[in-house]
Protein backbone atom coordinates (compact mmCIF):
# COMPACT_ATOMS: atom_id res chain seq x y z
CA UNK A 1 0.00 0.00 0.00
CA UNK A 2 1.22 3.43 -0.89
CA UNK A 3 1.16 6.17 1.70
CA UNK A 4 -0.91 9.18 0.89
CA UNK A 5 1.36 12.22 0.62
CA UNK A 6 0.14 15.75 0.03
CA UNK A 7 0.10 16.93 -3.54
CA UNK A 8 -1.35 20.26 -4.56
CA UNK A 9 -4.10 19.06 -6.87
CA UNK A 10 -7.51 20.58 -6.30
CA UNK A 11 -10.86 18.86 -5.96
CA UNK A 12 -11.57 19.87 -9.56
CA UNK A 13 -8.39 18.33 -10.95
CA UNK A 14 -8.89 15.11 -9.00
CA UNK A 15 -12.52 14.86 -10.05
CA UNK A 16 -11.54 15.28 -13.71
CA UNK A 17 -8.98 12.52 -13.42
CA UNK A 18 -11.44 10.26 -11.60
CA UNK A 19 -14.13 10.65 -14.24
CA UNK A 20 -11.65 10.15 -17.08
CA UNK A 21 -10.22 7.09 -15.40
CA UNK A 22 -13.56 5.47 -14.61
CA UNK A 23 -14.85 6.11 -18.17
CA UNK A 24 -11.69 4.60 -19.61
CA UNK A 25 -11.84 1.62 -17.25
CA UNK A 26 -15.36 0.70 -18.35
CA UNK A 27 -14.29 0.66 -22.00
CA UNK A 28 -11.07 -1.18 -21.25
CA UNK A 29 -12.89 -3.79 -19.17
CA UNK A 30 -15.29 -4.62 -22.01
CA UNK A 31 -12.40 -4.63 -24.47
CA UNK A 32 -10.44 -6.98 -22.20
CA UNK A 33 -13.44 -9.32 -21.93
CA UNK A 34 -14.09 -9.26 -25.63
CA UNK A 35 -10.50 -9.88 -26.62
CA UNK A 36 -9.69 -11.99 -23.55
CA UNK A 37 -6.62 -9.87 -23.23
CA UNK A 38 -4.58 -9.98 -20.02
CA UNK A 39 -2.49 -6.86 -20.78
CA UNK A 40 -5.57 -4.66 -20.96
CA UNK A 41 -7.01 -6.41 -17.90
CA UNK A 42 -3.78 -5.75 -16.02
CA UNK A 43 -3.98 -2.09 -16.90
CA UNK A 44 -7.53 -1.91 -15.56
CA UNK A 45 -6.21 -3.27 -12.29
CA UNK A 46 -3.50 -0.62 -12.13
CA UNK A 47 -6.08 2.06 -12.79
CA UNK A 48 -8.26 0.66 -10.02
CA UNK A 49 -5.44 1.18 -7.55
CA UNK A 50 -4.93 4.68 -8.91
CA UNK A 51 -8.63 5.39 -8.29
CA UNK A 52 -8.32 4.31 -4.64
CA UNK A 53 -5.48 6.77 -4.28
CA UNK A 54 -7.50 9.54 -5.94
CA UNK A 55 -10.47 8.88 -3.66
CA UNK A 56 -8.29 9.54 -0.61
CA UNK A 57 -6.91 12.68 -2.19
CA UNK A 58 -10.27 14.14 -3.09
CA UNK A 59 -11.52 13.54 0.46
CA UNK A 60 -8.47 15.32 1.87
CA UNK A 61 -8.90 18.31 -0.41
CA UNK A 62 -12.64 18.53 0.17
CA UNK A 63 -12.12 18.45 3.93
CA UNK A 64 -9.67 21.35 3.75
CA UNK A 65 -11.84 23.33 1.35
CA UNK A 66 -15.07 23.15 3.33
CA UNK A 67 -15.22 26.14 5.66
CA UNK A 68 -18.88 26.50 6.40
CA UNK A 69 -22.06 24.47 6.39
CA UNK A 70 -23.22 25.78 3.04
CA UNK A 71 -19.97 24.99 1.28
CA UNK A 72 -19.79 21.60 2.99
CA UNK A 73 -23.27 20.69 1.74
CA UNK A 74 -22.30 21.49 -1.83
CA UNK A 75 -19.11 19.46 -1.48
CA UNK A 76 -20.89 16.32 -0.27
CA UNK A 77 -22.52 16.13 -3.70
CA UNK A 78 -19.10 16.15 -5.32
CA UNK A 79 -17.80 13.47 -2.98
CA UNK A 80 -20.84 11.38 -3.81
CA UNK A 81 -20.00 11.62 -7.52
CA UNK A 82 -16.37 10.79 -6.79
CA UNK A 83 -17.27 7.71 -4.81
CA UNK A 84 -19.67 6.65 -7.58
CA UNK A 85 -16.80 6.92 -10.06
CA UNK A 86 -14.73 4.82 -7.71
CA UNK A 87 -17.51 2.25 -7.38
CA UNK A 88 -17.65 2.03 -11.17
CA UNK A 89 -13.92 1.48 -11.28
CA UNK A 90 -14.20 -1.29 -8.68
CA UNK A 91 -16.89 -2.97 -10.77
CA UNK A 92 -14.65 -2.94 -13.84
CA UNK A 93 -11.85 -4.34 -11.69
CA UNK A 94 -14.11 -7.27 -10.78
CA UNK A 95 -14.92 -7.76 -14.46
CA UNK A 96 -11.31 -8.12 -15.52
CA UNK A 97 -10.63 -10.39 -12.56
CA UNK A 98 -12.40 -13.07 -14.58
CA UNK A 99 -9.61 -12.84 -17.12
CA UNK A 100 -6.73 -12.38 -14.71
CA UNK A 101 -7.86 -15.42 -12.71
CA UNK A 102 -7.96 -17.44 -15.90
CA UNK A 103 -11.67 -18.18 -15.67
CA UNK A 104 -13.45 -19.36 -18.76
CA UNK A 105 -15.38 -16.64 -20.54
CA UNK A 106 -18.59 -17.70 -22.24
CA UNK A 107 -18.64 -16.78 -25.95
CA UNK A 108 -22.05 -15.16 -25.46
CA UNK A 109 -20.32 -12.32 -23.57
CA UNK A 110 -18.11 -11.56 -26.54
CA UNK A 111 -21.11 -11.69 -28.86
CA UNK A 112 -23.15 -9.45 -26.59
CA UNK A 113 -20.40 -6.82 -26.44
CA UNK A 114 -20.17 -6.93 -30.23
CA UNK A 115 -23.91 -6.45 -30.59
CA UNK A 116 -24.09 -3.39 -28.37
CA UNK A 117 -24.64 0.02 -30.02
CA UNK A 118 -21.16 1.17 -29.24
CA UNK A 119 -18.75 -1.23 -30.90
CA UNK A 120 -15.32 -2.34 -29.81
CA UNK A 121 -13.00 -3.35 -32.61
CA UNK A 122 -9.40 -4.21 -33.36
CA UNK A 123 -7.97 -2.42 -36.37
CA UNK A 124 -4.61 -3.38 -37.86
CA UNK A 125 -2.76 -0.46 -39.43
CA UNK A 126 -1.39 -1.40 -42.86
CA UNK A 127 1.77 -0.14 -44.50
CA UNK A 128 1.21 3.11 -46.38
CA UNK A 129 -2.18 3.78 -44.80
CA UNK A 130 -3.12 7.43 -44.27
CA UNK A 131 -3.08 6.95 -40.49
CA UNK A 132 0.60 6.08 -40.30
CA UNK A 133 3.02 8.65 -38.98
CA UNK A 134 0.25 10.78 -37.46
CA UNK A 135 -0.14 11.45 -33.77
CA UNK A 136 -3.46 10.81 -32.06
CA UNK A 137 -4.02 14.48 -31.24
CA UNK A 138 -3.58 15.35 -34.93
CA UNK A 139 -6.09 12.73 -35.97
CA UNK A 140 -8.80 13.91 -33.57
CA UNK A 141 -10.64 10.66 -34.11
CA UNK A 142 -13.28 11.27 -31.38
CA UNK A 143 -14.55 14.50 -32.92
CA UNK A 144 -14.27 13.52 -36.59
CA UNK A 145 -15.60 9.96 -36.63
CA UNK A 146 -16.70 9.37 -33.03
CA UNK A 147 -14.02 6.74 -32.46
CA UNK A 148 -11.84 6.57 -29.33
CA UNK A 149 -8.58 4.61 -29.21
CA UNK A 150 -8.42 2.46 -26.07
CA UNK A 151 -5.19 0.57 -26.58
CA UNK A 152 -2.48 0.07 -29.14
CA UNK A 153 -0.27 -2.97 -29.62
CA UNK A 154 3.11 -2.39 -31.15
CA UNK A 155 5.22 -5.50 -31.60
CA UNK A 156 4.78 -7.25 -28.31
CA UNK A 157 4.17 -4.28 -26.08
CA UNK A 158 0.91 -2.52 -25.34
CA UNK A 159 0.16 1.16 -24.87
CA UNK A 160 -3.01 1.46 -22.77
CA UNK A 161 -4.40 4.00 -23.46
CA UNK A 162 -2.51 5.75 -26.27
CA UNK A 163 -1.77 9.36 -25.31
CA UNK A 164 -2.09 12.51 -27.40
CA UNK A 165 1.49 12.19 -28.54
CA UNK A 166 1.45 8.50 -29.39
CA UNK A 167 1.99 8.13 -33.13
CA UNK A 168 0.42 5.50 -35.32
CA UNK A 169 2.82 3.18 -37.13
CA UNK A 170 2.32 0.50 -39.73
CA UNK A 171 1.82 -2.83 -38.04
CA UNK A 172 0.11 -1.35 -34.98
CA UNK A 173 -3.01 -3.02 -33.73
CA UNK A 174 -5.48 -0.45 -32.40
CA UNK A 175 -8.26 -1.37 -30.02
CA UNK A 176 -10.99 1.21 -30.52
CA UNK A 177 -14.57 1.88 -29.60
CA UNK A 178 -17.23 3.89 -31.37
CA UNK A 179 -20.21 3.76 -33.69
CA UNK A 180 -20.16 1.05 -36.35
CA UNK A 181 -19.90 3.55 -39.24
CA UNK A 182 -17.06 5.39 -37.55
CA UNK A 183 -15.11 2.18 -37.13
CA UNK A 184 -15.74 1.43 -40.81
CA UNK A 185 -14.17 4.78 -41.73
CA UNK A 186 -11.23 4.10 -39.43
CA UNK A 187 -10.65 0.73 -41.11
CA UNK A 188 -10.45 2.49 -44.47
CA UNK A 189 -8.03 5.04 -43.01
CA UNK A 190 -5.92 2.19 -41.72
CA UNK A 191 -6.09 0.33 -45.02
CA UNK A 192 -7.55 -2.65 -43.19
CA UNK A 193 -10.38 -4.91 -44.15
CA UNK A 194 -13.18 -5.01 -41.68
CA UNK A 195 -13.90 -8.58 -40.90
CA UNK A 196 -17.12 -9.33 -39.15
CA UNK A 197 -17.16 -12.70 -37.52
CA UNK A 198 -20.58 -14.19 -37.83
CA UNK A 199 -22.43 -14.29 -34.55
CA UNK A 200 -23.30 -17.88 -33.76
CA UNK A 201 -26.05 -16.99 -31.38
CA UNK A 202 -25.96 -20.05 -29.17
CA UNK A 203 -27.89 -18.34 -26.40
CA UNK A 204 -29.84 -15.61 -28.22
CA UNK A 205 -31.95 -14.52 -25.27
CA UNK A 206 -28.98 -14.11 -22.97
CA UNK A 207 -26.98 -12.37 -25.68
CA UNK A 208 -29.81 -9.98 -26.37
CA UNK A 209 -30.37 -9.04 -22.74
CA UNK A 210 -26.68 -8.75 -22.08
CA UNK A 211 -25.98 -6.40 -24.96
CA UNK A 212 -29.01 -4.32 -24.08
CA UNK A 213 -27.80 -4.14 -20.50
CA UNK A 214 -24.41 -2.94 -21.65
CA UNK A 215 -26.05 -0.11 -23.62
CA UNK A 216 -28.28 0.66 -20.68
CA UNK A 217 -25.43 0.98 -18.19
CA UNK A 218 -23.67 3.42 -20.56
CA UNK A 219 -26.82 5.50 -20.91
CA UNK A 220 -27.55 5.39 -17.19
CA UNK A 221 -24.09 6.65 -16.26
CA UNK A 222 -24.10 9.45 -18.86
CA UNK A 223 -27.57 10.55 -17.86
CA UNK A 224 -26.61 10.47 -14.20
CA UNK A 225 -23.75 12.89 -14.85
CA UNK A 226 -25.99 15.14 -16.93
CA UNK A 227 -28.74 15.12 -14.31
CA UNK A 228 -26.32 16.53 -11.79
CA UNK A 229 -24.79 18.95 -14.29
CA UNK A 230 -28.20 20.40 -15.12
CA UNK A 231 -29.65 19.83 -11.67
CA UNK A 232 -32.54 18.20 -13.49
CA UNK A 233 -35.03 16.11 -11.57
CA UNK A 234 -36.59 14.78 -14.80
CA UNK A 235 -33.30 13.39 -15.99
CA UNK A 236 -32.65 11.94 -12.54
CA UNK A 237 -36.03 10.26 -12.57
CA UNK A 238 -35.34 8.86 -16.03
CA UNK A 239 -32.16 7.34 -14.62
CA UNK A 240 -34.27 5.68 -11.92
CA UNK A 241 -36.63 4.45 -14.65
CA UNK A 242 -33.82 3.01 -16.75
CA UNK A 243 -32.43 1.44 -13.64
CA UNK A 244 -35.72 -0.36 -13.16
CA UNK A 245 -35.60 -1.55 -16.76
CA UNK A 246 -32.10 -2.77 -16.08
CA UNK A 247 -33.22 -4.68 -13.02
CA UNK A 248 -35.98 -6.39 -15.01
CA UNK A 249 -33.48 -7.46 -17.64
CA UNK A 250 -31.18 -8.60 -14.88
CA UNK A 251 -33.88 -10.80 -13.45
CA UNK A 252 -34.70 -12.21 -16.86
CA UNK A 253 -31.07 -12.89 -17.59
CA UNK A 254 -30.53 -14.81 -14.37
CA UNK A 255 -33.53 -16.95 -15.14
CA UNK A 256 -32.32 -17.63 -18.68
CA UNK A 257 -28.85 -18.45 -17.43
CA UNK A 258 -30.18 -20.86 -14.85
CA UNK A 259 -32.35 -22.48 -17.52
CA UNK A 260 -29.35 -22.76 -19.81
CA UNK A 261 -27.41 -24.35 -16.97
CA UNK A 262 -29.60 -27.42 -17.27
CA UNK A 263 -28.44 -27.98 -20.84
CA UNK A 264 -24.97 -26.53 -20.78
CA UNK A 265 -22.12 -28.88 -19.97
CA UNK A 266 -19.68 -26.17 -18.98
CA UNK A 267 -21.14 -24.43 -15.94
CA UNK A 268 -17.94 -22.45 -15.31
CA UNK A 269 -18.47 -20.62 -18.58
CA UNK A 270 -22.04 -19.74 -17.69
CA UNK A 271 -20.84 -18.49 -14.34
CA UNK A 272 -18.80 -15.85 -16.17
CA UNK A 273 -22.04 -14.45 -17.61
CA UNK A 274 -23.48 -13.97 -14.14
CA UNK A 275 -20.27 -12.43 -12.90
CA UNK A 276 -20.28 -9.87 -15.70
CA UNK A 277 -23.91 -9.02 -15.06
CA UNK A 278 -23.18 -8.56 -11.39
CA UNK A 279 -20.51 -6.00 -12.28
CA UNK A 280 -22.86 -4.19 -14.65
CA UNK A 281 -25.36 -3.98 -11.84
CA UNK A 282 -22.74 -2.36 -9.62
CA UNK A 283 -22.16 0.24 -12.34
CA UNK A 284 -25.84 1.06 -12.57
CA UNK A 285 -26.07 1.22 -8.78
CA UNK A 286 -23.21 3.72 -8.79
CA UNK A 287 -25.14 5.87 -11.26
CA UNK A 288 -28.12 5.62 -8.96
CA UNK A 289 -26.11 7.02 -6.09
CA UNK A 290 -25.22 10.00 -8.32
CA UNK A 291 -28.84 10.88 -9.07
CA UNK A 292 -29.66 10.51 -5.40
CA UNK A 293 -27.86 13.83 -4.93
CA UNK A 294 -30.21 15.51 -7.42
CA UNK A 295 -33.37 13.89 -6.06
CA UNK A 296 -32.49 15.03 -2.57
CA UNK A 297 -32.18 18.55 -3.87
CA UNK A 298 -28.56 18.96 -2.81
CA UNK A 299 -27.13 22.01 -4.50
CA UNK A 300 -23.91 21.07 -6.22
CA UNK A 301 -20.72 23.11 -6.05
CA UNK A 302 -20.01 25.13 -9.23
CA UNK A 303 -16.66 23.42 -9.53
CA UNK A 304 -18.51 20.32 -10.73
CA UNK A 305 -19.65 21.99 -13.95
CA UNK A 306 -16.13 23.25 -14.55
CA UNK A 307 -14.68 19.81 -13.98
CA UNK A 308 -17.19 18.18 -16.30
CA UNK A 309 -16.29 20.63 -19.06
CA UNK A 310 -12.65 19.60 -18.82
CA UNK A 311 -12.98 15.81 -18.95
CA UNK A 312 -11.91 13.80 -22.01
CA UNK A 313 -15.45 12.76 -22.75
CA UNK A 314 -17.89 15.48 -21.80
CA UNK A 315 -21.56 15.64 -21.13
CA UNK A 316 -22.99 18.95 -22.20
CA UNK A 317 -26.09 20.95 -22.89
CA UNK A 318 -26.67 22.61 -26.30
CA UNK A 319 -29.53 24.79 -27.55
CA UNK A 320 -30.63 24.53 -31.20
CA UNK A 321 -31.15 28.02 -32.61
CA UNK A 322 -33.49 29.06 -35.42
CA UNK A 323 -30.65 29.48 -37.91
CA UNK A 324 -29.10 26.14 -37.07
CA UNK A 325 -28.66 23.68 -39.94
CA UNK A 326 -29.66 20.98 -37.47
CA UNK A 327 -33.24 22.21 -37.22
CA UNK A 328 -35.72 20.24 -39.31
CA UNK A 329 -33.41 17.27 -39.89
CA UNK A 330 -33.74 13.82 -38.39
CA UNK A 331 -31.06 12.34 -36.18
CA UNK A 332 -30.61 9.59 -38.79
CA UNK A 333 -29.86 12.16 -41.52
CA UNK A 334 -27.49 14.11 -39.33
CA UNK A 335 -25.70 11.07 -37.87
CA UNK A 336 -23.98 13.38 -35.38
CA UNK A 337 -22.33 10.50 -33.56
CA UNK A 338 -20.14 9.81 -36.59
CA UNK A 339 -20.04 13.32 -38.09
CA UNK A 340 -19.15 15.20 -34.89
CA UNK A 341 -18.53 12.41 -32.42
CA UNK A 342 -21.43 13.78 -30.40
CA UNK A 343 -23.96 11.31 -29.11
CA UNK A 344 -27.38 12.76 -28.34
CA UNK A 345 -28.64 11.44 -25.01
CA UNK A 346 -31.73 13.56 -24.52
CA UNK A 347 -33.77 16.07 -26.49
CA UNK A 348 -35.56 18.57 -24.32
CA UNK A 349 -38.53 20.06 -26.13
CA UNK A 350 -40.47 22.64 -24.20
CA UNK A 351 -41.25 21.08 -20.88
CA UNK A 352 -40.78 17.44 -21.75
CA UNK A 353 -37.74 15.29 -22.28
CA UNK A 354 -37.27 12.76 -25.05
CA UNK A 355 -34.91 10.09 -23.78
CA UNK A 356 -33.09 7.68 -26.08
CA UNK A 357 -34.22 9.51 -29.24
CA UNK A 358 -34.59 7.28 -32.29
CA UNK A 359 -33.05 7.84 -35.72
CA UNK A 360 -36.25 9.24 -37.26
CA UNK A 361 -36.60 11.86 -34.53
CA UNK A 362 -36.59 15.33 -36.08
CA UNK A 363 -34.68 18.13 -34.37
CA UNK A 364 -36.45 21.47 -34.11
CA UNK A 365 -35.38 25.03 -33.44
CA UNK A 366 -35.67 25.71 -29.72
CA UNK A 367 -34.77 22.16 -28.74
CA UNK A 368 -32.21 21.64 -26.01
CA UNK A 369 -29.89 18.72 -26.52
CA UNK A 370 -27.94 16.83 -23.90
CA UNK A 371 -25.02 15.26 -25.67
CA UNK A 372 -21.81 13.46 -24.91
CA UNK A 373 -18.62 13.75 -26.90
CA UNK A 374 -15.01 14.86 -26.91
CA UNK A 375 -14.11 18.53 -26.36
CA UNK A 376 -13.79 19.22 -30.09
CA UNK A 377 -16.85 17.13 -30.84
CA UNK A 378 -18.91 19.14 -28.38
CA UNK A 379 -17.55 22.41 -29.81
CA UNK A 380 -18.51 21.25 -33.30
CA UNK A 381 -22.01 20.44 -32.12
CA UNK A 382 -22.32 23.81 -30.39
CA UNK A 383 -21.31 25.61 -33.59
CA UNK A 384 -23.81 23.61 -35.63
CA UNK A 385 -26.56 24.24 -33.11
CA UNK A 386 -25.86 27.99 -33.04
CA UNK A 387 -26.05 28.18 -36.85
CA UNK B 1 -0.17 12.63 19.39
CA UNK B 2 -3.86 13.16 19.95
CA UNK B 3 -5.36 15.83 17.72
CA UNK B 4 -6.32 18.14 20.57
CA UNK B 5 -3.44 17.45 22.95
CA UNK B 6 -1.81 20.45 24.58
CA UNK B 7 1.56 19.42 23.16
CA UNK B 8 0.26 19.22 19.63
CA UNK B 9 -1.46 22.59 19.71
CA UNK B 10 1.70 24.19 21.12
CA UNK B 11 3.93 22.38 18.64
CA UNK B 12 1.84 23.48 15.67
CA UNK B 13 1.21 27.06 16.70
CA UNK B 14 4.35 28.08 18.57
CA UNK B 15 6.75 28.49 15.60
CA UNK B 16 4.17 30.49 13.66
CA UNK B 17 3.47 32.69 16.65
CA UNK B 18 7.17 33.38 17.11
CA UNK B 19 7.43 34.46 13.48
CA UNK B 20 4.35 36.63 13.92
CA UNK B 21 5.77 38.17 17.09
CA UNK B 22 8.97 39.13 15.29
CA UNK B 23 7.07 40.71 12.39
CA UNK B 24 4.74 42.61 14.71
CA UNK B 25 7.68 43.76 16.84
CA UNK B 26 9.23 45.37 13.81
CA UNK B 27 5.92 47.17 13.28
CA UNK B 28 6.38 48.50 16.83
CA UNK B 29 9.93 49.52 16.00
CA UNK B 30 8.73 51.50 12.99
CA UNK B 31 6.27 53.28 15.24
CA UNK B 32 8.97 53.86 17.88
CA UNK B 33 11.37 55.40 15.35
CA UNK B 34 8.82 58.10 14.64
CA UNK B 35 8.11 59.31 18.18
CA UNK B 36 8.76 62.90 17.07
CA UNK B 37 5.94 62.84 14.52
CA UNK B 38 3.60 61.22 17.00
CA UNK B 39 4.37 63.85 19.60
CA UNK B 40 3.63 66.53 17.03
CA UNK B 41 0.42 64.88 15.94
CA UNK B 42 -0.97 62.47 18.61
CA UNK B 43 -3.94 61.77 16.35
CA UNK B 44 -1.63 59.30 14.53
CA UNK B 45 -1.93 56.94 17.49
CA UNK B 46 -5.67 56.93 17.06
CA UNK B 47 -5.22 55.94 13.42
CA UNK B 48 -3.05 52.89 14.03
CA UNK B 49 -5.69 50.46 15.38
CA UNK B 50 -8.26 51.13 12.61
CA UNK B 51 -5.80 50.89 9.72
CA UNK B 52 -4.29 47.68 11.10
CA UNK B 53 -7.55 46.19 12.28
CA UNK B 54 -9.53 46.72 9.10
CA UNK B 55 -6.61 45.80 6.87
CA UNK B 56 -6.04 42.53 8.74
CA UNK B 57 -9.69 41.56 8.95
CA UNK B 58 -10.37 42.20 5.29
CA UNK B 59 -7.27 40.26 4.23
CA UNK B 60 -7.99 37.37 6.62
CA UNK B 61 -11.39 36.97 5.02
CA UNK B 62 -9.76 37.04 1.60
CA UNK B 63 -7.17 34.50 2.73
CA UNK B 64 -9.83 32.08 3.97
CA UNK B 65 -11.87 32.42 0.78
CA UNK B 66 -8.82 31.93 -1.42
CA UNK B 67 -7.78 28.83 0.51
CA UNK B 68 -11.22 27.28 -0.06
CA UNK B 69 -11.27 28.21 -3.72
CA UNK B 70 -7.74 26.88 -4.30
CA UNK B 71 -8.51 23.53 -2.71
CA UNK B 72 -11.76 23.24 -4.64
CA UNK B 73 -10.03 24.16 -7.87
CA UNK B 74 -12.00 27.32 -8.59
CA UNK B 75 -8.67 29.16 -8.58
CA UNK B 76 -5.31 27.89 -9.72
CA UNK B 77 -2.07 29.12 -8.14
CA UNK B 78 -1.31 31.50 -10.99
CA UNK B 79 -2.20 35.07 -11.92
CA UNK B 80 -3.17 34.35 -15.51
CA UNK B 81 -6.83 34.10 -16.49
CA UNK B 82 -8.20 33.67 -12.99
CA UNK B 83 -11.76 34.89 -13.13
CA UNK B 84 -12.68 33.78 -9.62
CA UNK B 85 -9.49 35.26 -8.16
CA UNK B 86 -10.22 38.60 -9.81
CA UNK B 87 -13.78 38.58 -8.51
CA UNK B 88 -12.47 37.93 -4.99
CA UNK B 89 -9.84 40.66 -5.10
CA UNK B 90 -12.28 43.14 -6.63
CA UNK B 91 -14.80 42.45 -3.89
CA UNK B 92 -12.14 42.82 -1.19
CA UNK B 93 -10.95 46.06 -2.76
CA UNK B 94 -14.43 47.55 -2.97
CA UNK B 95 -15.20 46.49 0.57
CA UNK B 96 -12.10 48.16 1.96
CA UNK B 97 -12.66 51.36 -0.07
CA UNK B 98 -16.12 51.60 1.47
CA UNK B 99 -14.96 50.95 5.01
CA UNK B 100 -11.92 53.25 4.81
CA UNK B 101 -13.94 56.14 3.37
CA UNK B 102 -16.20 55.88 6.36
CA UNK B 103 -13.26 55.80 8.81
CA UNK B 104 -11.53 58.68 7.01
CA UNK B 105 -14.67 60.78 7.35
CA UNK B 106 -14.69 60.13 11.09
CA UNK B 107 -11.05 61.22 11.35
CA UNK B 108 -11.93 64.38 9.48
CA UNK B 109 -14.58 65.12 12.07
CA UNK B 110 -12.25 64.30 14.95
CA UNK B 111 -9.51 66.54 13.55
CA UNK B 112 -12.00 69.35 13.05
CA UNK B 113 -13.24 69.05 16.60
CA UNK B 114 -9.64 68.97 17.85
CA UNK B 115 -9.31 72.37 16.20
CA UNK B 116 -7.04 71.54 13.29
CA UNK B 117 -8.93 73.68 10.78
CA UNK B 118 -10.76 72.52 7.64
CA UNK B 119 -7.78 72.50 5.24
CA UNK B 120 -5.46 70.55 7.56
CA UNK B 121 -8.29 68.15 8.49
CA UNK B 122 -8.97 67.37 4.84
CA UNK B 123 -5.27 66.76 4.23
CA UNK B 124 -5.09 64.49 7.25
CA UNK B 125 -8.14 62.59 6.11
CA UNK B 126 -6.66 62.12 2.62
CA UNK B 127 -3.34 61.00 4.11
CA UNK B 128 -5.12 58.33 6.12
CA UNK B 129 -7.16 57.21 3.13
CA UNK B 130 -4.22 56.95 0.75
CA UNK B 131 -2.12 55.15 3.36
CA UNK B 132 -4.87 52.62 3.95
CA UNK B 133 -5.33 52.00 0.21
CA UNK B 134 -1.62 51.37 -0.32
CA UNK B 135 -1.48 49.17 2.78
CA UNK B 136 -4.47 47.11 1.74
CA UNK B 137 -3.11 46.60 -1.78
CA UNK B 138 0.24 45.42 -0.45
CA UNK B 139 -1.35 43.17 2.17
CA UNK B 140 -3.68 41.66 -0.40
CA UNK B 141 -0.71 40.78 -2.60
CA UNK B 142 0.98 39.11 0.38
CA UNK B 143 -2.24 37.26 1.19
CA UNK B 144 -2.57 35.91 -2.34
CA UNK B 145 1.08 34.87 -2.36
CA UNK B 146 0.78 33.11 1.01
CA UNK B 147 -2.47 31.42 -0.01
CA UNK B 148 -0.77 30.04 -3.14
CA UNK B 149 2.19 28.91 -1.05
CA UNK B 150 0.01 27.21 1.54
CA UNK B 151 -1.85 25.34 -1.21
CA UNK B 152 1.25 24.15 -3.05
CA UNK B 153 3.08 23.19 0.16
CA UNK B 154 0.05 21.88 2.04
CA UNK B 155 0.40 24.36 4.93
CA UNK B 156 -2.54 24.96 7.23
CA UNK B 157 -4.49 27.85 5.71
CA UNK B 158 -6.03 28.90 9.04
CA UNK B 159 -3.21 28.33 11.51
CA UNK B 160 -0.34 29.54 9.35
CA UNK B 161 -1.54 31.86 6.62
CA UNK B 162 -3.93 34.03 8.59
CA UNK B 163 -1.61 34.78 11.57
CA UNK B 164 1.22 35.67 9.23
CA UNK B 165 -1.04 37.79 7.03
CA UNK B 166 -2.22 39.78 10.04
CA UNK B 167 1.35 40.37 11.25
CA UNK B 168 2.45 41.52 7.83
CA UNK B 169 -0.65 43.71 7.73
CA UNK B 170 0.48 45.35 10.98
CA UNK B 171 3.87 46.36 9.66
CA UNK B 172 2.49 47.48 6.28
CA UNK B 173 -0.29 49.50 7.92
CA UNK B 174 2.00 51.37 10.30
CA UNK B 175 4.65 52.01 7.66
CA UNK B 176 2.22 53.32 5.07
CA UNK B 177 0.48 55.51 7.62
CA UNK B 178 3.68 57.14 8.86
CA UNK B 179 5.09 57.67 5.36
CA UNK B 180 1.83 59.21 4.15
CA UNK B 181 1.67 61.58 7.12
CA UNK B 182 5.32 62.50 6.65
CA UNK B 183 4.77 63.36 3.01
CA UNK B 184 1.47 65.18 3.39
CA UNK B 185 1.84 66.98 6.69
CA UNK B 186 5.64 67.05 6.82
CA UNK B 187 5.95 66.33 10.53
Amino acid sequence: MKNITYRPSSVREILIEMKNTSDLMVDLAYAALMLENTEIAQRVHELERRMDDLMYRIRIMAAVAARNVNEAKKITGILQVASAAEAISNATGDMVDLILRGMEIHPVIREAIRCADEKIAVVGVQRGAMLTGKKFHELRLPSTIGVWALAAKRGKSWVVPPTRDTDVRAGDMLVVRGPSDGIGILCRMAGAHRKEEPIKGTLPLIQDSLSHMRDLTDAIVDLAYSSILLGSREVAEEVRGLEEEFDKLNYKLWLETLKAAKRERNIAQLNSVLQVVKCMEKISDAADSIVDVVLRGVEIHPVFARALSETDEQVTHVDVSKRSPLAGKTLGELNLWVAAGAYILVIKRGEHHIFEPTKDMKLMAGDSLIARGSYYGVQKLKKLAAG
Amino acid sequence: MAVYSLRRILWESYPVLVVCAVISLSAGLVLDSQTESIKALPLILMMVPPINGINNNVCSILGARLASALHMGMIEPSFKRQRVLRANTNATWLMSVAVFWFTSAIFFAVALIAGMGVARSVVLMLAFFIASMVAIAATMLCTIGLAFLSFTKGLDPDNVVIPIVTSIGDILGVTCLLIAIKIVIGV
